[in-house]
């Protein structure tokens, strides 16, 4: 490169692993230094909203946004970085598919705040006060972003080109995309950087028949180190799960729990391991796959969208409070 | 949010950098008097308390490391002693054993990174790592070279660096090879190396004069430097089991602010490696005493800035007491354990463990397998109202310096306490002077 390109990386409702990860390229940072000019890195670097308000449209080379929209503060972030960027991508889980921070829209804002700030043992709240995203007091209002009732993906909001999928993504693959980026041999608009495969195609156990008579909870049985866990009764989602970590969960004896998101081809990471697991039940009697299910699976929602429930076609539960996106709480 | 202002002195820091998550800072002096000095909390709430109702214990402590990301495991170790306690679970003393080597690896890591990336900066003259790795790479050369080494660590024993994936209820699902545990060894050893020039720095760099004495709160042991389980302990005296956490971290609503503000006796309270050190002095690694004094720590200190310092103190602890464990694993042999079983399906516990930033506390309560309710107190939010209180002192010390000085004074403050705002899932805390 003769003139280094401009770099922005930001985090909205996440958690901080994904920055973690970044660091995790350990002294290849270094080297992203070199190629870029990081000009907005607010966990790790100084640098204001101010100045990115003030930089031209498009002057931004590659916009790297973690984190999902929860907040009227974290949309206009998102769409303030789409106007100043020229590649944005939903980097991690959490932008990707709205990740554990998602499976708050089994919840309306109502009820959230009703637990937060009411219900939670440790909470002395005899008022039942509740924040405002304004307030009148003696020196003037007081602001806060307002807090939408469902949680949104970063391509709900605006416009992406790519997608870095995983909880975190694996520094690995980190790399392998930003050398991707660089050298310029990026997929086509729209895609996921990276595997098209899934994580049982990584995983070393051994894989038969599956056929399954009770699903089990992890607690309920030590797996056998060497054979696929689902064939041993775990709901273990590397059948429905991109590729990419290296099938690090199972490696370790944990069921994958599908945080690199859905594969390549698949629209909807639930709906594609029902049927996965549809097809491994070991009967045809109605009413028993009916009790295989409900004892092997107490929580439907958290087990098939645990990481995806915003990006999903049902996106949340229904809502039978409030509205959508109004000003927050009080009501 | 900057708001125009006709007053003398106006301080509007959007959004303060290099600490974990979104904070702004909102200082107003009006003829020579402190107006208003507020730190603004705009990180997401995700309110993890209400998404963890429902789902199966099993999964409590995978949803509840994505907390966040720096002190997952953390989360997820005081997330399954929840679990235990409720469920009548008592680990083995393997199990233990490997929790808290996992526990000074994320200590060692979080340090690492806090001191060297966020906080050495400001020291050295240089605005952020990157301007820092070109004017010293040795500097940022070797953060990176013992960041790794910690990583590594918590890779080794929970499967994963960033949210731990061995880590069971009752016990671990995977198990860390001697061959694995013997190079980690050769490495802890090699990092003292790394230690003692870090000491070396950061001895010769001066923190910023600044003294206000509050109340201290740790977890503490007779025997240990306690970072797993513990009775909860204040400087202003007395002690509680993590059961009555309530007696000690009342969480409270104000009118201006989702915040929930903690407090115990006093308006406010500090947690962290400066708290830790204070009331755990006696139960440091020699090592890190001596460290201690190298450095000009001692615990009377009532300097919040010096946080920073008694964080590479524990740096020295913990790398110091990880070697320990290695070495007393490699003796005992590591056994294929399955995880202890629960002894039934309903039941109320609370875990606590030392975070990185202070107490974290997780409290559930099970019923037949499910997770009824939960509650979770963050360090940062137990911190939030005494870093405040110490912004006010501080304002008011230097209230006729430039605003640039004290912009940059209150920045560092802030940044001392490490504070992982992403973890808070609630402080939210807005006051506008108009």
């Amino acid at each position: 490169m003769t003139k280094k390109g401009k770099l922005a990386l930001y985090w909205a409702a996440s958690c901080g692993g994904c920055e973690i990860a970044v660091l995790g390229i350990d002294d290849k940072i270094l080297k992203v230094a070199e190629a870029f000019d990081i000009v907005f890195w607010p966990c790790v670097m100084d640098g204001k909203v101010r100045s990115i308000e003030k930089m031209e449209d498009k002057s931004i080379d590659l916009c790297l946004f973690n984190g999902a929209i929860r907040t009227s503060e974290q949309e206009y972030m998102a769409r303030l970085l789409r106007q100043k960027s020229k590649v944005l991508v939903a980097f991690g889980s959490c932008a990707h598919e709205g990740c554990i921070p998602g499976l708050g829209n089994v919840a309306s804002r109502e009820e959230i705040f009703q637990t937060a700030y009411h219900d939670t043992p440790s909470t002395d709240n005899p008022e039942g006060i509740r924040p405002q995203p304004e307030t009148e007091v003696d020196e003037g209002i007081l602001y806060l972003p307002i807090f939408y009732d469902t949680v949104k993906t970063l391509d709900q909001c605006v416009e992406v080109e790519y997608y870095l999928p995983g909880c975190p993504p694996e520094p690995e693959r980190i790399w392998d995309a930003i050398v991707a980026i660089l050298e310029g041999k990026l997929p086509a608009p729209g895609s996921v950087i990276g595997a098209e495969t899934t994580v049982c195609d990584e995983c070393p156990r051994k894989r038969e028949e599956k056929r399954i008579k009770e699903f089990k909870r992890t607690w309920e049985i030590i797996p056998d180190p060497e054979i696929c866990l689902l064939e041993q009764g775990l709901v273990c989602c590397g059948i429905a799960t991109r590729a990419g970590c290296g099938a690090l969960c199972p490696t370790v004896g944990s069921p994958c729990i599908g945080c690199y998101g859905p594969n390549e081809g698949v629209e909807d990471f639930g709906a594609r391991m029902m049927t996965a697991l549809a097809s491994v039940i070991d009967s045809e009697d109605p009413e028993e796959i009916d009790r295989i299910i409900r004892e092997g699976i107490p929580d439907p929602i958290g087990t098939f969208y645990r990481f995806s429930l915003a990006a999903s076609q049902l996106r949340r539960t229904a809502l039978t409070t409030g509205g959508e996106d109004q000003a927050a709480a009080s009501a | 949010m900057a708001i125009e202002s006709k007053e003398t002195k106006r301080i509007d820091v959007h959004h303060i950098t290099r600490v974990e998550g979104h904070g702004n800072i909102v200082v107003d002096v009006q003829e020579g008097v402190l107006k208003q000095c507020d730190l603004q909390i705009v990180e997401a709430p995700r309110f993890f308390e209400a998404m963890l109702r429902g789902q199966p214990y099993e999964q409590a402590s995978p949803l509840s490391s994505r907390i966040c990301g720096i002190c997952a495991v953390t989360h997820a170790t005081t997330s399954l002693r929840a679990t235990e306690k409720a469920l009548g679970v008592e680990p083995s003393e393997q199990t233990t054993l490997l929790r808290k080597l996992n526990l000074h690896g994320e200590m060692l890591d979080s340090h690492i990174l806090h001191i060297y990336m966020l906080v050495a900066p400001d020291l050295l003259g240089a605005g952020s790592v990157i301007p820092l790795a070109r004017k010293s790479p040795e500097v940022v050369m070797r953060a990176l070279r013992m960041k790794k080494v910690a990583g590594d660590l918590c890779a080794v024993i929970c499967g994963r660096h960033t949210h731990p994936i061995a880590m069971a209820v009752g016990g671990f699902n995977h198990f860390p090879t001697s061959e694995e545990l013997s190079k980690l060894l050769e490495r802890l050893e090699a990092m003292r190396t790394d230690l003692d020039a870090t000491v070396d720095l950061f001895q010769n760099l001066q923190m910023p004069d600044f003294e206000r004495e509050t109340e201290y709160i740790a977890l503490s042991k007779e025997d240990e430097y306690s970072f797993l389980d513990g009775v909860i302990t204040s400087s202003d005296g007395g002690s509680w089991p993590v059961e009555q956490y309530r007696q000690v971290a009342n969480e409270h609503m104000v009118v201006h602010s989702t915040a929930k503000h903690t407090r115990h006796q006093r308006p406010s309270y500090m947690v962290g490696a400066l708290a830790r050190f204070k009331l755990n002095y006696e139960q440091l690694q020699p090592k890190a005493r001596i460290a201690a004094e190298t450095l000009g720590l001692d615990p009377l200190s009532t300097n919040p800035y010096m946080n920073t310092i008694a964080q590479l103190v524990e740096t020295v602890h913990c790398t110091e007491e990880a070697i320990l464990i290695v070495t007393q694993l490699l003796e005992r042999g590591i056994k294929q354990e399955e995880p202890v079983s629960p002894v039934r399906s309903s039941g109320e516990g609370v875990g606590a463990c030392e975070a990185p930033r202070g107490t974290l506390y997780h409290h559930y309560v099970i019923d037949d397998g499910l997770i009824t309710d939960a509650n979770c107190i963050i360090p940062t939010a137990q911190n939030l109202a005494n870093i405040e209180a110490d912004m006010r002192a501080l304002v008011s010390q230097r209230i006729h310096c430039p605003p640039d000085e004290i912009t940059f004074a209150l920045e560092m403050l802030v940044r001392a306490y490490d504070p992982c705002i992403s973890c808070s899932t609630h402080i939210l805390n807005v006051r506008f002077v108009l």
